[in-house]
């Protein structure tokens, strides 16, 4: 069964990228061989420079790819590994990855521009400001969720913690070889791939840190942030970017292999029930609240803004753009689903290691396997309780990516620590340039204050003060949250899905008033537009009514504030779609 | 044999390169910053700031043809700079 899934999804993605992809690109885009692009008309070799289509296409994969395809599918599969599945594969082909093609390529269009400034020319200057409003919102979110995240798996992990310490020692190792010593670079990246490997030999085989409290993981992290975003690029984020790349493909190209040679039967339950208890312990209907839950492995706002804000000034070709946006997309697909494979086809082993901390929590791990309903209304609870210690979702995608990879030998705990490592390591280079980001995102949108008070304008725009701004909120959220990740996962994922519907009324306006496409191809954009705007906007009421009240008063404050906010500016948006859309082309954009 | 050998070498190398660019994308931002400050102490003297001294900047001035196209086409991306910065520093 593992093995047909994954046959299936690669047969899936290939047919759909050359039926439906290429007709988006000869119907919609039209793209033209002939047509330079960005990086060739305005090539500088510093911000538009052409890259080889394979070059930008492994970029830009490792650029969409993060946390995000782990986490959510791997909270999901509580309603089931066949919806999450089904979500996965159909929100990418018909949302996902024409939202990530066509935001790049209407960048392209636009002389490279990033997909906001794209939407200030198509949707009005206010749709810009949303725009950022969003963006700023779900970066705050971020460093909460991928917090908690982190602080459940690491505080039932003394392998992680200690390859994930480690593996930042070699990452700094790794920055004085490569900036300062003359060894050739070769020299130093093979040093750098061999201190990542001790990392995670030495992490299994004597996990010397002890596991600290989980507030004072969180505290750990919001220091951590804090330093490691003034530090230089070079120092540690860039080094340790650049290790995590050889982490993400190593983990892909094994766990690929792993999943295809498997031949193992699903033993997770294939639909636990519409209403499953997976966000906050909620009952949690599948429809609208799936993008709640799984962001990034079917669709994600950021996806836009990575296309639209580099990719598109190094596309050598617009008949690059296809393999480029739409296909690293389907790759990113691809990914979660190996996510699902592994779980759906070890998870149950997994919960069997624990079943005897399952029977003193109260669960009944008999029924689990039998009874796939109680399964969809406790199965959230076993994976997170403190009690049973499986560590939340990262805990039951390592542990069962453990089982995966013993298929080919490797021994259980030492899949489980190079799992681990692989999830850690992105998350926390996530908080790491999240905060980078969050500071100079709170710089645009305090902008305004300049005309009221250039004093506190001043003092809000410092480095340090918008730095331990975003830093403070999302550590605030999750220690005084109630270690809540699944309600503050949900809350980041609505923000990130609002971001991509953004992208997609914004391109959708394109597709009408400047590429002038047929009806039907229209409709090809616009049904998705709509279809992720209504879901989003119902997941969120329902969030505001379901889970919010249920949380802490801290979280039931800056949390409901959050989406109350985002709501209303939601509304304003559709109105500035509206009120846009048939106005014909208003930008100078060249269909 | 020989095919797949050199097919290997060339799937490594394009992989090899693209892990490079992503991980230099972040030293390529650092860059640009270091490149608008230099900009701006060789070339300030046009907007209004003293340094270098007028003499200085008008005989480094030929030299500088590339450095002024660049910033000539960054201040007009002024508007659109944190899409930039987004794109460089993802999150997911």
């Amino acid at each position: 069964m593992s093995s047909l899934i994954v046959l299936i999804g690669a047969a899936f993605y290939i047919v759909s990228y050359f039926t439906y992809g290429k007709s988006l690109e000869r119907n919609v885009v039209r793209a033209d061989g002939s047509t330079p692009t960005p990086a060739i008309r305005l090539r500088d070799n510093v911000d538009y420079l052409p890259a080889h289509k394979f070059v930008l296409f492994g970029h830009h994969f490792a650029s969409i790819a993060g946390a995000g395809p782990i986490v959510g599918p791997a909270i999901a599969v509580v309603w089931g590994w066949f919806p999450a599945l089904l979500w996965v594969w159909f929100g990418n082909l018909f949302i996902g990855s024409i939202h990530d093609y066509l935001s790049l390529m209407a960048s392209v269009r636009y002389d490279g521009k990033s997909i906001q400034y794209v939407s200030g020319k198509l949707m009005g200057e206010s749709s810009k400001y949303i725009f950022e409003v969003y963006v700023y919102f779900t970066l705050i979110l971020v460093v909460a969720a991928f917090m908690g995240v982190f602080g459940a798996l690491a505080s039932k992990s003394p392998a992680i913690l200690t390859a994930s310490t480690l593996f930042m020692v070699a990452a700094l190792i790794e920055g004085q070889l490569l900036y300062k010593t003359k060894l050739p670079f070769w020299l130093s990246s093979a040093i750098g791939v061999a201190l990542t490997i001790l990392s995670i030999v030495v992490g299994f085989l004597w996990p010397f840190i002890n596991v600290p409290s989980l507030n004072t993981l969180y505290w750990l992290q919001f220091i951590y942030i804090i330093f490691a975003a003034t530090l230089p690029v070079w120092f540690l984020l860039q080094p340790r970017d650049y290790l995590n790349s050889y982490i993400l493909w190593g983990g892909v190209i094994i766990a690929t292999i792993a999943a295809v040679i498997a031949f193992r039967g699903f033993s997770w339950p294939a639909y636990t029930g519409f209403s499953a208890k997976v966000i906050s312990g909620q009952p949690s209907p599948f429809w609208p609240t799936v993008p709640l839950v799984i962001a990034c492995g079917a669709l994600s706002g950021f996806h836009s803004i990575v296309g639209s804000g580099t990719t598109s000034k190094q596309l050598d070709n617009e008949l690059s753009g296809l393999f480029v946006g739409y296909g690293a997309m389907f790759m990113e697909g691809m990914l979660s689903t190996i996510v699902i494979t592994s779980i759906g086809a070890f998870g149950l082993v997994v919960f069997q290691g624990f079943a005897d901390k399952i029977a003193a929590a109260g669960f009944d791990l008999a029924k689990m396997s039998s009874d796939a309903t109680y399964f969809g209304q406790v199965g959230a609870a076993v994976i997170n309780s403190k009690d049973v210690g499986i560590g939340g979702a990262l805990g039951i995608f390592t542990k069962s990516f453990g089982q995966l990879l013993n298929v080919i030998g490797v021994p259980v705990k030492l899949g489980i620590t190079l799992g681990g490592l692989w999830a850690s390591a992105f998350i926390l280079t996530t908080l790491d340039t999240t905060n980078r980001l969050a500071r100079y995102a709170f710089q645009e949108l305090v902008e305004p204050i300049k005309k009221v008070s250039k004093g506190l304008h001043g003092f809000l725009t410092d480095r340090w003060v918008a730095s331990i701004l975003a830093a403070a909120f999302g550590f605030f959220l999750i220690a005084k949250g109630g270690n809540a990740y699944t309600a503050l996962w949900a809350g980041f994922a609505g923000a990130n899905q609002l971001l991509a519907s953004i992208a997609m009324l914004t391109a959708a306006t394109w597709v009408k008033n400047v590429q002038k496409a047929s009806t039907g191809m229209l409709a090809a954009v616009l049904i998705p537009a709509f279809f992720l705007w209504i879901t989003v906007f119902s997941a969120l009421i329902w969030f505001l009514v379901k889970v919010v009240p249920a949380t802490t008063p801290v979280l039931q404050v800056i949390l409901g504030g959050f989406v109350v906010i985002m709501l209303v500016l939601d509304v304003f948006l559709v109105i500035n779609f509206f009120k846009n859309y048939n106005q014909g082309k208003k930008a100078t954009a060249k269909a | 044999m020989k095919r797949l050998l050199y097919f290997l070498k060339k799937s490594f190398d394009v992989f090899d390169k693209a892990m490079k660019e992503d991980s230099t994308s972040f030293i390529r931002k650092q860059l640009e910053e270091e490149e608008n400050i230099f900009a701006l102490i060789t070339m300030g003297i046009f907007s209004g700031i003293p340094s270098p001294p007028t003499g200085i900047v008008l005989r480094i001035l030929p030299h500088m043809s590339r450095e002024i196209s660049i910033m000539i086409k960054r201040s007009a991306n002024l508007d659109d700079v944190f899409g930039e910065i987004m794109g460089t520093f993802n999150v997911d």
